[in-house]
């Protein structure tokens, strides 16, 4: 090998000073070298922690990156960040496979994040990852369940009802529910029959630690909101929309949750700057007035 | 400036044979100097043959720089602008050329604060460059075939914030 030039050296000490992603592409295409340079990342920070992977920004193309395969990058971390502890993905496409390579040999709580239109989002504080909608199904959520353990925030985005045979999510969300224990939020926004009346008693009986619910879509009757009310003990906020429950019910079953209605009267005495994260929060605009004769054969 | 009189003087010789002396306090900033010294092997003259007389004197300016210690708080404010003042003037040299040995020559020496900001200054120097225009920068022939650009240009495309 011909030895490397000095203005070689220099670009070479550089690369790890440019921040401009542009910037960083420029230099990774003036020659092989270079680029090879830039894709052997583990090589050049051994020791990196955290790491961020991201798609382009949401809307831009959605073909573009359905095709931008993740495997080989999740296979290298596997393989090579040993010291990695976060991991940020941002949409791209991850699979159930991904999931678990990660999950065994890096064992940190990873957070799953879709923030594509026909997409799966979980995400907490720690790492980010995404789940496309082909991998939203009853088996990929006991994926998740028993994969990501620590998962705290859970936000499940599904677009269209193409691509899924496997409704309702039912059994799946019980599953994840009953692995992800220290689930503090969890919103769920699926169509029609994504998740019946029996998926909330599931989020009732196993939703021990939610904090932050949001449900758009779901259930199938009144019967479905009182059973969830009747759970939840920490529940501090709940949204529904364009859910099949009549005002009264959700009247009535907010007032059932304690921890809702300490907060609604809280709410009543305190000024309007208090944080707002805290304040319960029904978006009844929204809802149908009943379920009207929907029901199918199930 | 340092006034410990009593400090050991270290002597360090250019790729071109000049000497320069030097405190051993203020040459410690080089971790390469200081492994040296410690493994005893700073008794005679350490050689530096990556380094020329003319960086060198620029390094040994910066380092001596970075070693004057504020007498008091007051001070300390005062010593950190100068420094600040310094540091971007430092990097403001004629030749490119010179910034590309500063840049080697803290490599070489292991001197973290002058490699941060000597590659600081390249880097930001690179800041909205073509790609032709970086090959040219740089003096790097482009060996890839007109095919494999085009498909690693594509790659890159998505990877952007």
């Amino acid at each position: 090998m011909a030895p490397t030039k000095v203005e070689e050296e220099v670009l070479d000490l550089v690369i790890p000073y440019i921040y401009n992603v542009e910037d960083q592409n420029s230099v990774s295409l003036v020659s092989h070298k270079f680029y090879e340079i830039d894709s052997r990342l583990s090589k050049r920070f051994p020791f990196i922690e955290s790491l961020t992977l991201k798609g382009p920004p949401f809307g831009f193309n959605q073909r573009y990156h359905y095709d931008m395969p993740i495997t080989p990058w999740i296979q290298q971390l596997a393989l090579e960040f040993r010291c990695l502890k976060e991991l940020h993905i941002h949409g791209l496409a991850i699979n159930d496979e991904d999931l678990e390579i990660l999950a065994r040999t890096h064992g940190f709580s990873v957070h799953l994040a879709s923030s594509t239109y026909r997409g799966f989002l979980i995400e907490t504080g720690d790492s980010t990852v995404m789940v496309s909608l082909g991998d939203i199904s009853n088996e990929a959520l006991e994926g998740v369940g028993t994969h990501l353990k620590n998962m705290r925030d859970c936000r499940i985005w599904l677009g269209k009802e193409d691509g899924i045979s496997d409704l309702p999510l039912d059994n799946g969300v019980r599953a994840m529910l009953m692995g992800c224990k220290k689930l503090e939020w969890l919103d769920i926004s699926l169509c029609y029959e994504g998740l019946t009346d029996v998926g909330l008693e599931y989020i009732r009986k196993y939703g021990a630690n939610l904090w932050f619910l949001s449900l758009t879509c779901i259930g199938n009757s009144n019967a479905g909101l009182v059973k969830l009310s009747e759970g939840c003990p920490r529940l501090r906020k709940l949204r529904l929309r364009c859910c099949p429950f009549s005002k009264q019910a959700v009247t009535s079953s907010v007032f059932n949750i304690p921890t809702l209605r300490k907060e609604q009267a809280e709410k009543e005495v305190s000024n309007k700057r208090r944080n707002i994260r805290r304040m319960v929060e029904v978006e009844m605009s929204k809802m149908k007035s009943k379920h009207k004769g929907k029901k199918s054969l199930r | 400036m340092s006034s410990s009189s009593s400090s050991k003087m270290i002597e360090l010789r250019s790729s071109d044979g000049e000497t320069f002396h030097v405190e051993e306090t203020v040459v410690l900033q080089s971790e390469t100097i200081k492994q040296m010294i410690d493994d005893d092997c700073a008794n005679a003259a350490i050689p530096l043959p990556n380094v020329t007389s003319m960086t060198l004197a620029k390094v040994i300016e910066y380092i001596k720089k970075h070693a004057e210690k504020p007498k008091d708080d007051d001070d300390k404010k005062v010593a950190e602008e100068d420094l600040k003042k310094f540091d971007a003037e430092f990097v403001k040299v004629d030749q490119e050329s010179m910034l590309f040995d500063l840049v080697r020559a803290a490599n070489y020496l292991n001197i973290k604060s002058l490699l941060d900001l000597t590659c600081q200054a390249v880097a930001d120097s690179i800041k909205d460059l073509s790609v032709e225009e970086v090959r040219k920068k740089f003096n790097i022939q482009n060996d890839f075939t007109p095919e494999e650009e085009a498909k690693v240009r594509k790659e890159n495309a998505w990877a952007f914030d």
